[in-house]
């Protein structure tokens, strides 16, 4: 299964010349960055590491400086309420207690950064999540719409006659 | 091309100036088309092929600048009326009407890059709503004067639809039979006719079959994601590589016309930008601005020309438009097909005892989530095992009926200059401001009920979206800010579209729209004109 590394995130932040933004190691109360990362989007999107949605998804949003900084706001924020409610990291968290945490940050203020980053990384989550061709398969959805077109477009879906 | 001087500089090469540069070169004249945007190409440039189509939509290289002025206070009774979604709930819940975008594209081609291939003459009516219905402008010239161009960009185009249509008279054949109608469209077709409407095949830009070197469609629904095949009938792969082959017309990509100069009462030269950034200078003997209706009055207005009557950015124009969106029980996969298969023409002008002045066309429409990551985004909430397990019972499900009308003229819609905002070349931008009227939440009104009746009687459950202009703004059809009419006092340019003030400046393109056409589809009247305007200047210019 392919994980998430800090040298990733090192790699995509340099080469913005970002790197100052990502949290340094040997900071204790720096969060565990990748492992959370991976862990919202697979509480999002069940499946999602997997399929290597979470780095793309988070990819995104450190395409810009504005969004990075939203994302490193918003996953901090993410780390200290999972510390202060249950006491460990989001990551290591029941379903339960994850769900809580989503339902939290979707339950702020609009103008709170953690519901903002919420959004932004939940709409890039779920839309990579649904790029993905293993994930069509189970919505019989036989895509993408080039080069095959939909030729039996005047039938009923899966054939037949209509 | 040698050293010869060009007979016309075209700026624009969109629905109007790819045409008008066309009808130029293939009578002889030697055409140069400076176009902002950059050339796209088909086969390398659109993304329908990959897994992310949806996140990478059109590859806009480029987009335009503008602004808008005060959004329209919405009025408390019209709730009904308001933009809504149910994953997302009011999508402006402001006070205020929301301006959104004005829908255009940059690029060798124009805007219909990613137009959705309606191709329409207008209805006979829709040039005289004034003189029908006491609303809105006449047109000076008529439907007769237009025919032999329609036929001519019908032709070059490719156009595909039913030979008979009861509401054009006269009509002959157009070059291709209609697509048929998508499974979808069927079950909407059943359900119009149970309400007394009649649903037809549309008139599109879309090949039904093959057609001078192009490929059928495939029916892959993605019109304005960029078509990768060349089936559709955009610009850029039908009037300009004819242009191009008669050895008459060189396109410049790339150049963004900043300015026209006029002496003694003449435009003299264009002053544009290449894509290096550098000034330049073109001259000719005739100039047609094509821009579209928003950057063609910019241009005319920060280069301070053919504006003694003082309509250029008057009259603008835009789309109204209703759009519903439910969930069908069936499984249908409305994706598939053609964007607009088909329409309901019987409030297209009617006759009299109709809460409302001119006219709408309704139509059957595969929507705006086409694939599964818009399904997701737009229709569904929450995250986690629920969502997955709802996008599986509902993705499919959708069935999407809409409609557009007309949009009269109002003093408090037009376009003007901005001059705190410029663009990267440190040209003052437009700024554009749009206010419904009575007569438009009237069509609002009846559309949106129309909309909702003719889903209610698909058998759909439950409507999940409704896009309306009551509250946002975005435009993709717009039109008027240069009108033609035969009075200068009142009108930019005459009915060959010639300015009123400088005899060798033509528009071609929708600003010279008197009124919006009932809610028609505007391109293929464009392309007519730009064809009329290239013809009078050979025939009575160039001489
Ligand atoms: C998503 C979408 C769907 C649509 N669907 C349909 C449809 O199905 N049927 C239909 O009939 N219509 C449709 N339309 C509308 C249609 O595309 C436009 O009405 C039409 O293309 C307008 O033609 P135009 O010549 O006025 O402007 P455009 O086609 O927009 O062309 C103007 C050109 O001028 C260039 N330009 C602007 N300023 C300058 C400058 N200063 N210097 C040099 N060049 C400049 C622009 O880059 C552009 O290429 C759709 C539009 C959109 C966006």
């Amino acid at each position: 299964m392919k994980r998430l590394t800090r040298r990733w995130f090192l790699k995509v932040l340099g080469a913005l010349g970002l790197s100052s933004l990502l949290p340094g190691p040997s900071n204790a109360a720096s969060p565990p960055l990748t492992r959370d990362t991976e862990a919202l989007a697979e509480a999002i999107m069940p499946g999602a590491k997997d399929l290597g949605v979470d780095e793309r998804a988070a990819a995104l949003m450190l395409k810009r400086p504005e969004t990075a900084r939203i994302f490193f706001s918003g996953m901090r924020g993410l780390e200290r309420y999972s510390r202060d409610r249950y006491g460990r990291p989001f990551h290591s968290l029941e379903e339960r207690e994850r769900e809580a945490v989503l339902r939290w940050m979707a339950s702020l203020p609009r103008e709170r950064i953690e519901r903002l980053f919420f959004a932004r990384y939940r709409r890039a989550v779920i839309a990579y999540y649904y790029t993905c061709p293993e994930v069509w398969k189970r919505l019989k959805y036989n895509g993408p719409p080039q080069p095959k077109g939909f030729m039996d477009y005047h039938l009923p879906p899966g054939g037949g006659s209509g | 091309m040698g050293r010869r001087p060009y007979d016309a500089v075209v700026i624009g090469s969109g629905a109007g100036g790819g045409p008008c540069a066309y009808g130029l070169s293939v009578r002889g004249r030697r055409v140069l088309l400076l176009e902002a945007g950059p050339r796209y190409d088909p086969y390398k440039d659109y993304h329908l092929h990959e897994d992310d189509w949806e996140i990478r939509g059109f590859p806009d290289r480029e987009r335009g600048v503008y602004t808008f002025g005060e959004g329209q206070p919405l009025r408390e009774d019209l709730g009904r009326l308001r933009s809504r979604n149910r994953a997302h709930g009011l999508f402006n819940p402001s006070p205020r009407r929301r301006y959104l975008r004005y829908f255009n594209v940059k690029g060798v081609g124009g805007s219909t890059l990613r137009y959705q291939g309606e191709a329409h003459r207008l209805h006979p009516k829709a040039f005289r709503i004034k003189s029908i219905y006491g609303v809105g402008n006449d047109w000076p010239i008529g439907y007769g004067d237009l025919l032999p161009y329609y036929k001519t960009a019908e032709r070059v185009i490719g156009v595909a639809g039913p030979d008979a249509d009861p509401y054009h008279p006269g009509r002959v054949p157009l070059p291709l039979p209609p697509h048929r109608l998508s499974y979808a469209s069927r079950i909407v077709e059943k359900a119009c006719a149970r309400m007394g409407l009649r649903l037809i095949p549309n008139r599109v830009a879309i090949l039904s079959r093959g057609y001078d070197g192009r490929p059928s469609c495939n029916y892959c629904n993605g019109c304005s994601y960029g078509c990768p095949i060349k089936d559709k009938g955009s610009i850029d792969v039908t009037f300009i590589p004819k242009a191009e082959a008669t050895g008459r017309c060189r396109v410049v990509e790339g150049a963004h016309v900043f300015r026209l100069d006029v002496r003694k009462g003449r435009v003299r030269e264009v002053l544009y930008y290449d894509r290096e950034g550098k000034e330049r200078a073109a001259r000719a003997r005739v100039f047609v601005v094509a821009c579209g209706a928003v950057e063609t009055p910019r241009l005319l207005l920060n280069s301070g020309i053919a504006n003694s009557s003082g309509q250029v950015g008057k009259n603008f124009m835009e789309t109204l438009l209703w759009h519903s969106t439910a969930l069908h029980p069936m499984r249908l996969d409305s994706y598939r097909g053609i964007p607009i298969d088909s329409e309901v023409l019987d409030y297209l002008f009617p006759g009299a005892g109709l809460p409302f002045a001119s006219g709408f066309r309704l139509f059957a429409t595969s929507g705006v989530a086409l694939g599964p990551v818009n399904f997701a985004l737009m229709y569904l909430r929450g995250w986690g095992k629920g969502f997955q397990r709802e996008m599986e019972r509902s993705f499919g499900h959708t069935l999407s009926v809409g409609g557009i009308g007309e949009f009269l003229p109002n003093r408090d819609t037009f376009v003007e200059i901005d001059d705190k905002v410029k663009d990267r070349y440190g040209i003052p931008v437009a700024r554009i401001h749009a206010f419904l009227g009575e007569n438009e939440i009237r069509l609002l009104e009846f559309m949106s009920t129309k909309c909702r009746e003719i889903l209610e009687a698909s058998g759909a459950d439950e409507i999940v979206e409704e896009i309306s202009s009551y509250d946002l703004f975005a435009a993709t059809h717009v039109f008027g800010t240069c009108r033609m009419g035969k009075d200068p006092g009142t009108s930019v340019v005459d009915p060959s579209c010639r300015s009123h003030d400088i005899p060798n400046l033509f528009i071609a393109d929708a600003s010279v729209f008197p009124s919006s056409g009932g809610g028609s589809p505007p391109s293929l009247t464009i392309s007519a004109i730009g064809l009329r305007v290239a013809e009078y200047i050979s025939r009575e210019v160039l001489i």
